[in-house]
């Protein structure tokens, strides 16, 4: 079982909750929305790069919509090993939070 | 109006620019769009100024994580890189090793003579106040012209301090010439014995290791030594208060010891004795003559605030002043003491010497090995870009840009010199003896003390790294991927620029190649020129045997013939000293119209027997020779050169006998009794000078004995107990003349093989180039060959084919060099007052060495290819 760290796990996750419309300004957004957190685009394509590296995403070429002045959007999807690693880390997370709510903390 | 609207909705052109500029490749576009996208966004939302806001603010903040990613891949890349360029290195090891091998030639030439020279240029910078410090030389000026010497006579310096109380500090410095030594029971013969005034150590910085500074000196029986001398003398001993003996004489008492004096100071001595014990038994005259010269310089130490040309000014009347000779005109002059290694060349230097000239020759030399080190990485890298262009084609698929692999490539060629400047280090430590010897003094170089040196190759080597792939980078990353994966071995058709290029590099090595051979060979015609020209004497088997004290002189006759009667002894002549000896002998003022009317110019003088002018075999033109006969021939006769008439206004030789004129040393007064025929009496770089013979057995300094070739060491031994009766308390010593006169040319030897060392080391690093190109060439040519060998042509045909080529570079070459070599040429040989014709042979001989290197080096290769099975050729690419 390979770890993530937190940032990738987060990003990960994004990418998997916004299914086919995953790319640049949806996933930093959608982070923001999340949990308040303003990823400048020099982190969130450092992480993708990484993940990338990792064969946790993969880049998938848009097709060019004509509104957009003949862009052509890079879309990032979950590989099956992303998939994995998003499982192992809610596997990891269940062992590790097993037993603990907030009032857990409470009684200390 | 649209457009308008759309040209307000782009985002600040700077900040995008940084971005780009920041992102990597693969993703530059999206980041681009999406900033832009979120600014359109925002723009419409709440206008311009909150969107630039946000951008701004945005770069800022990724400006950050950008930079640490760029970094963490291209380290990444780096290891790509690295590995690939060490896979490189391995696969073609010949190649990789000649590489280097060349560059670190290249450096290690280049270190060397850096070392060199900068040693040169730090002499006599180590004293505290060498910019104070001025050596006082007299100029003269008559009619006949003016001439400038580093000596002074012995009163200048008291005297000149009293006039000018501003010198804080003055020190003449007496060389005595070899002498005896002895403590106790241990003798030697030392060379470098001086005396000095107690201004000396005030003067110069010389670290005093045991003794007293305070009163240094001033006790005229004291003496300071060096560390060499009293470990020589005293060993373990404590040497202060130990007495010295001098000359079987003088007693001097040791006061201090201090550091040997350093390579790099003009003068050196061992023993400095107090100027207080100088007397006339020493120098051989009064100590208060105004117009003797002897070995004495004059250091003064001028204050802070004081102008040197201003004081130069002051002090120039001082001599007329102090000793006015009508006629002519005397004036002092200072050099400041850090010129005078490298810009002093007046009469009666101390030590030899140097001369900037020889800097910027060996300054050359280094350039051009390092401009053919660098051609010959040139060459090679692009001679075997064929075997790299599969790379920077897969690379550039792969979405390597091209400025990528032009870093790529020119950190390569700076990984390799430095490798090679790691080798060179090592070269440097094994060659410096050698080096050293070459120079003729010890070259230093100390890792530890040389930290700004070191930076200094740090940065030659990353130079030559940077300057020699800039080329082979650009040529390299240019490549089209889609050919070079199609395997097509030449890629792209070179440009016309190109092949001048590279053929422009090609001829600038043999022009290099050529000058340095040709000077190599001028500069051993001009050396062979003065071993060969008639000196106007015999100086073959000629032993000369210095006196050391006067033990001799009275006796000389009884000595002399005793030294004869040995049947290969063919004659013996005392004299002053040979006619080209270590020091010019005397240098002495004439009076040709009486004491009164003044010294006219300055003669030089040697002191003959009557045996000298037959045994040296000097021609007489007029007169006769001194005889025993003419008792008159005692101190008042005078026999003078060719030369002299001109300078005595004597019309003709036979016009000179019967003359008479009085000279500077006691207004000796003498008539003219012979003229003999020039002779050189000093090196050939000058022309001949007046000269005066004159016969006084008092003043004999040496024996001057003529031998026969065969048996010479059983002559020696026989010399040397002939002359061990008369004289017991000196060891014997005694030199060859010939040996001596070649001395005098040990500055041009030395430039000579230095020069030769480095060509043939700038020849070698040509040719390793030279190798590579003819090994890119046939390569290129490899089907060709192929297919006009089926067709039926010969191994030499093929060999001639090819070398064409490079016959026409050879040619091209030389044209360039032989005009440049020429002027430089002529220039050097400027320094000789008696020169060698340079003539076409040097040029010649240079051309067809060349030439014949570069064919054996292209024929290496052509032959390889012309020997080579046609089908393989053919099924090659």
């Amino acid at each position: 079982m390979k770890n993530i760290s937190k940032a990738e796990e987060l990003l990960l996750l994004t990418i998997w909750r916004l299914g086919d419309k995953a790319y640049g300004i949806s996933i930093r957004r959608q982070i923001l929305d999340d949990t308040g957190k303003d990823y400048t685009y020099g982190t969130l394509y450092g992480l993708l790069r990484q993940l990338t590296h990792k064969d946790y995403v993969e880049r998938i070429a848009g097709s060019s919509t004509p509104e957009k002045g003949g862009r052509s959007k890079t879309y990032y999807k979950l590989t099956r090993e992303g998939i994995q690693a998003l499982k192992d880390a809610l596997e990891f997370h269940r062992l590790t939070w097993k037993d603990i709510n907030e009032f857990s903390f409470e009684k200390t | 109006m649209k457009q308008e609207k759309e040209s307000k909705l782009k985002p600040p052109r700077l900040a995008e620019w940084i971005v780009q500029r920041l992102a990597w490749s693969e993703d530059k576009i999206s980041i681009k769009e999406d900033l832009r996208e979120e600014y359109e966004y925002l723009f419409t939302l709440n206008g311009s100024q909150i969107a630039h806001f946000w951008y701004w603010k945005h770069v800022f903040r990724s400006i950050f994580p950008f930079l640490k990613i760029s970094f963490y891949w291209s380290f990444t890349m780096l290891k790509n890189y690295l590995k690939t360029t060490l896979r490189n290195f391995r696969k073609q090891r010949t190649y990789s090793l000649i590489s280097i091998f060349g560059f670190s030639l290249g450096i290690t030439s280049c270190l060397l003579i850096m070392l060199y020279v900068k040693q040169e240029l730090s002499y006599d910078r180590f004293h505290t106040n060498a910019d104070r410090i001025y050596r006082v030389g007299v100029e003269t000026r008559r009619p006949q012209g003016r001439s400038l010497t580093a000596a002074t006579p012995i009163p200048v310096a008291p005297a000149l301090k009293e006039d000018y109380p501003d010198i804080e500090h003055f020190t003449r410095i007496y060389f005595a010439g070899n002498d005896l030594v002895q403590y106790e029971d241990k003798k030697f013969f030392e060379s470098s014995f001086v005396f000095i005034d107690p201004g000396f150590f005030k003067i110069f910085s010389f670290p005093l290791i045991k003794g007293s500074a305070l009163n240094l000196m001033e006790d005229p029986g004291s003496i300071v030594i060096t560390s060499s001398i009293a470990d020589k003398y005293f060993g373990d001993k404590d040497p202060i208060g130990e007495i010295i003996r001098y000359r079987n004489q003088f007693n001097f008492t040791v006061a201090g010891v201090i550091e040997d004096v350093p390579t790099n100071s003009h003068f050196h001595f061992d023993f400095a004795a107090s100027f207080l014990a100088l007397n006339q038994d020493i120098v051989g005259f009064t100590l208060d003559q105004w117009g003797a010269y002897a070995d004495l310089y004059t250091y003064v130490l001028l204050p802070e605030h004081l102008n040197a040309d201003e004081f130069q000014e002051k002090v120039q009347p001082f001599l007329q002043r102090h000793h006015d000779t009508p006629g002519v005109t005397r004036e002092l002059f200072l050099q400041p003491l850090t010129g005078i290694h490298l810009h002093s060349h007046v009469d009666g230097e101390i030590e030899k010497n140097n001369f900037v000239s020889n800097l910027v020759i060996l300054i050359t030399i280094a350039f051009f090995i390092l401009t053919i080190a660098i051609i010959n990485y040139i060459n090679l890298s692009t001679a075997h870009s064929s075997r790299r262009a599969k790379e920077v084609g897969m690379r550039k698929v792969l979405g390597a840009v091209r400025f990528q692999l032009f870093k790529q490539f020119m950190g390569e060629s700076i990984c390799l010199s430095f490798l090679a400047m790691c080798l060179s280090l090592v070269f440097i430590k094994m060659l410096l003896p050698v080096f050293s010897s070459m120079v003729g003094k010890p070259v230093e170089f100390v890792y530890s003390e040389n930290l700004l040196f070191l930076g200094a190759i740090l940065m030659l080597s990353i130079f030559v790294g940077v300057i020699s792939s800039i080329y082979p980078a650009l040529f390299l990353s240019g490549f089209q991927p889609v050919k070079t994966l199609k395997g097509l071995k030449d890629t792209g058709k070179s440009s016309f620029v190109q092949l001048f290029f590279r053929k422009a590099l090609v001829v600038t090595q043999f022009v290099i190649s050529l000058l340095l051979i040709i000077g190599t060979l001028v500069i051993n015609q001009q050396i062979r020129f003065l071993k060969n020209t008639n000196l106007g004497f015999d100086k073959e088997q000629m032993v000369i045997i210095p006196f050391f004290d006067n033990s001799v002189n009275d006796k000389y006759e009884t000595v002399k013939n005793e030294l004869a009667a040995h049947p290969n002894v063919i004659s013996a002549a005392a004299c002053f000293n040979a006619p080209i000896g270590e020091s010019n002998g005397f240098a002495i003022s004439v009076f040709p119209d009486g004491k009164d009317a003044g010294a006219k110019f300055v003669i030089n003088m040697n002191i003959i027997d009557f045996d000298f002018i037959d045994s040296f075999g000097l021609e007489i033109i007029a007169g006769r020779n001194f005889s025993k006969e003419f008792t008159s021939d005692y101190e008042k006769a005078f026999i003078v050169n060719e030369a002299a008439l001109k300078d005595l206004d004597y019309a003709s030789p036979e016009d000179a006998i019967g003359k008479k004129f009085i000279i500077g040393i006691n207004f000796m007064e003498g008539t003219v009794i012979g003229v003999v025929r020039d002779f050189h009496i000093t090196s050939l770089h000058e022309d001949i000078g007046p000269l005066l013979m004159l016969h006084k057995p008092e003043w004999f300094n040496s024996m001057a004995v003529k031998i026969r070739p065969d048996d010479i060491s059983g002559t020696l031994t026989f010399l040397e107990k002939t002359w061990k009766k008369f004289v017991p308390n000196y060891p014997f010593s005694f030199s060859f003349l010939d040996e001596r006169i070649d001395l005098m040319y040990q500055s041009e030897k030395q430039t000579s093989i230095i020069i030769r060392t480095f060509s043939m080391i700038a020849i070698v690093i040509a040719c390793l180039g030279l190798f590579g190109l003819a090994a890119y060439t046939a390569e290129k040519r490899t089907k060709e060959i192929g297919i006009r060998k089926v067709l039926g042509a010969t191994v030499g045909n093929l060999i001639f084919m090819l070398s064409t080529e490079f016959t026409k570079w050879v040619l091209v070459a030389n044209v360039v060099a032989w005009p440049v070599a020429y002027f430089a040429m002529n220039k050097w040989l400027g320094n000789f007052a008696y020169r060698t014709s340079i003539g076409l042979a040097p040029f010649i001989l240079a051309a067809v060495l060349v030439f014949l290197i570069a064919l054996f080096t292209v024929s290496f290769q052509a032959l390889k290819t012309a020997l080579a099975n046609p089908i393989e050729s053919l099924r090659y690419e």
